[in-house]
């Protein structure tokens, strides 16, 4: 099996995000008996359907049944052709936009649902303008509730709004009518993702980029032990002799012959450094700074006092405002139009601890 | 190793490490219920830290009722750990007292042991394919004074930049394992090579066959005998037997990608009630 590929489903309320995941989690063989019954069990059944809610495959809380809506990013898996998805449902309400765009930071790419019996909402085009903060590069537009639509021309008009939302932006994307009740056109969402992700796999294999931010180090008989993250979402194999930077000082690092037998995220120098918690080890070029141009959801009111953590530092706010943010010490990243993966921090609230908001790292514009 | 494997084994062994070295270490521990998951637990524990020991403490809550072959792998294993086991003195009997028994014995339990060894951060093995109110858990989940989870505000979390803070009222739970499917666990078991309680293997038993599955027999009732295996582990009076010829983790792996019903379907405790799984981890159940 290949690497995994993570989409999310976001849209308005009730445009069929769950609905859309449920049934692509029916197609592909991935729910069983017992979700089967038990979903027919919590559905409303019509006389003309025997078939289940799909969106009760994915809607998993008390509320969320009762209420028919999507509290909170509700995580699955399914294997298709090979392919490993890792499906997020994002709630389309706009009290929780807070965990649509947790999901779209991680994601890499998404199914944005727009109910094509209604005119466009506000919410529709929020998720949109989140998916482009965080530089998702395919998106596939799904016309939702074909099936309810009287008159099939109004399809055209609807696609021509969509694309004018779109003209903006920097996303590949393919845009066509579904029915997740009756069917229609799932086989080509499925088609659709299975492009996308060998598009970002093959992407994944030519980057070469490693940015391994430090968790620790340790010594052991004169011999050091560096354990850390890398961001670039694959795992690392240092290779013997392989040269980094080290940020901030600039010191070179040589990965030494002993790594290739250490597990996964641990690295040993062939001499001893000097490195601390919160430094980034890359063999790519990264800014230090402490100054950015950004842009931040917060999830809640930011109180007086924030942390600012990137990779794994944590860093204190010392100023704020809609453009800038200024911390007491560097980090060390990249601007999110260069390394996306790189190029965004979350805000904890100092008291509370609680995360409030996630920005990203952007050119000054 | 196949590269999606790999890039679970990472994203557990990088959050493992983002706990343990940005806290204290003596406020962390890391459950074990001596089950499949706590077995690729305490392994991705044991890689995360190498060539050092692990730095953090272990612990059971144990009932009493466990298998056998649980006990005896348990004490094995405890050879290798730091292993704390916790068993609350109310005893409660599975068979006599109901509901009761599981609040008692796992979540009052669970809560008493962390007080009295004044823990902060508690890693667990569950997954959230395991059940329908897991898939929507976070990798660090808050919980308040009470230990109580708020699945309606949860905090908001981007992998892998994870917040590793509490405060004095709050605490953590920490679920490495969060994007592990069944299948996956097995795929690393067999590539790792990492020993489980044997009767996840089909084997000979006196079984009963009751309402809701195959139960172990008891001296009032031997039952008759059959080829089983345990697809999850837990209270044997509580725990499920699956009809099985698995007797390899080849074999475990062929049978459970042809198999029709989640793992869940083997454990009494997940069916008692509609939402039963929501309403235990609300009150401060794993």
């Amino acid at each position: 099996m290949k690497r995994i590929f993570k989409v999310i489903c976001c849209g308005n309320v009730d445009d069929g995000k769950s609905t859309l995941l449920g049934r692509l989690l029916f197609e592909t063989g991935s729910i069983k008996q017992d979700q089967l019954e038990e979903a027919l069990a919590s559905s409303i059944k019509t006389e003309e359907t025997a078939q289940p809610d799909f969106a009760m495959f994915l809607d998993g809380l008390a509320m969320e049944r009762t209420k028919k809506i999507t509290v909170d990013v509700a995580h699955r898996y399914f294997t298709y052709n090979q392919i490993r998805f890792h499906v997020l449902d994002c709630p389309g309400h706009e009290e929780y936009t807070k965990n649509m765009a947790t999901a779209a930071a991680c994601a890499d790419s998404a199914l944005i649902v727009v109910d094509a019996t209604r005119p466009i909402r506000a919410q529709t085009i929020r998720h949109i303008e989140i998916c482009a903060m965080f530089r998702l590069k395919q998106v596939c537009i799904c016309l939702t509730k074909y099936d309810l639509l009287a008159d099939k021309s109004i399809l055209k008009q609807k696609e021509e709004e969509i694309r004018n939302l779109l003209k903006d932006k920097d996303f590949s994307y393919t845009i066509f009518p579904i029915s997740a009740v009756t069917g229609y056109n799932i086989p080509k969402v499925l088609s659709v993702l299975e492009n996308f992700a060998e598009q970002s796999a093959d992407t994944a294999e030519k980057n070469q980029a490693i940015i391994f931010h430090i968790q620790a180090m340790k010594q052991l008989d004169g011999k050091c032990y560096i354990y850390g993250k890398n961001l670039m979402n694959r795992p690392i194999d240092f290779a013997e002799g392989e040269t980094f930077t080290i940020y901030p000082t600039h010191q070179e690092l040589t990965v030494s012959a002993e790594s290739a037998s250490l597990p996964l995220g641990c690295i040993q120098p062939t001499e001893s450094i000097d490195v601390n918690t919160g430094d980034c080890v890359a063999n790519c070029p990264l800014l230090i700074t402490n100054k950015f141009s950004h842009q931040t959801i917060f999830f809640e009111e930011p109180g007086n006092h924030l942390l600012l953590k990137h990779g794994t530092k944590v860093v204190r706010v010392v100023q704020l405002t809609d453009t800038q943010i200024q911390t007491d010490a560097p980090l060390f990243i990249n601007n999110i139009e260069d390394i996306k993966e790189n190029g965004f921090g979350i805000l904890i609230d100092e008291i509370t601890k609680k995360t409030i908001g996630c920005c990203v790292f952007t050119r000054n514009s | 190793m196949t590269p999606y494997l790999q890039q679970l084994e990472k994203e557990a062994l990088e959050v493992i490490r983002e706990i343990c070295f940005s806290n204290r270490l003596s406020e962390i521990v890391v459950f074990y219920s001596i089950g499949k998951d706590s077995s690729v637990l305490l392994h991705l524990f044991k890689k995360a830290f190498f060539p050092f020991p692990i730095p953090v403490r272990f612990m059971h809550i144990d009932t009493g009722w466990k298998f056998k072959e649980m006990y005896a792998f348990r004490d094995k294993i405890a050879k290798q750990i730091d292993l704390i086991v916790y068993k609350n003195p109310a005893c409660l009997n599975p068979y006599t007292d109901g509901p009761r028994y599981t609040d008692v014995m796992k979540t009052q339990a669970l809560k008493q042991a962390l007080e009295k060894y004044n823990f902060k951060i508690a890693f667990g093995g569950s997954r959230r394919d395991e059940e329908k109110s897991r898939s929507k858990e976070r990798f660090v989940s808050v919980r308040d004074a009470e230990n109580k989870w708020n699945p309606y505000n949860q905090n908001p979390e981007i992998p892998p930049l994870y917040n590793t803070f509490h405060t004095d009222k709050t605490s953590l739970r920490i679920f490495p394992l969060s994007n592990w499917t069944e299948v996956d666990i097995w795929e690393y078991i067999k590539h790792e090579k990492i020993e489980v309680v044997p009767i996840y293997f089909a084997h000979e038993r006196h079984v009963v066959r009751n309402q809701s599955g195959l139960y172990i027999a008891t001296e009032n009732d031997t039952g008759e005998i059959k080829k089983v295996r345990f697809r999850t582990l837990g209270c044997y009076p509580l725990t499920g037997a699956v009809l099985s010829e698995a007797e390899t983790i080849d074999d475990v792996i062929n049978e459970l990608k042809q198999t029709a019903y989640t793992e869940r379907i083997t454990r009494v405790i997940d069916y008692d009630t509609d939402f039963s799984m929501e309403k235990k981890k609300i009150n401060g159940y794993f």
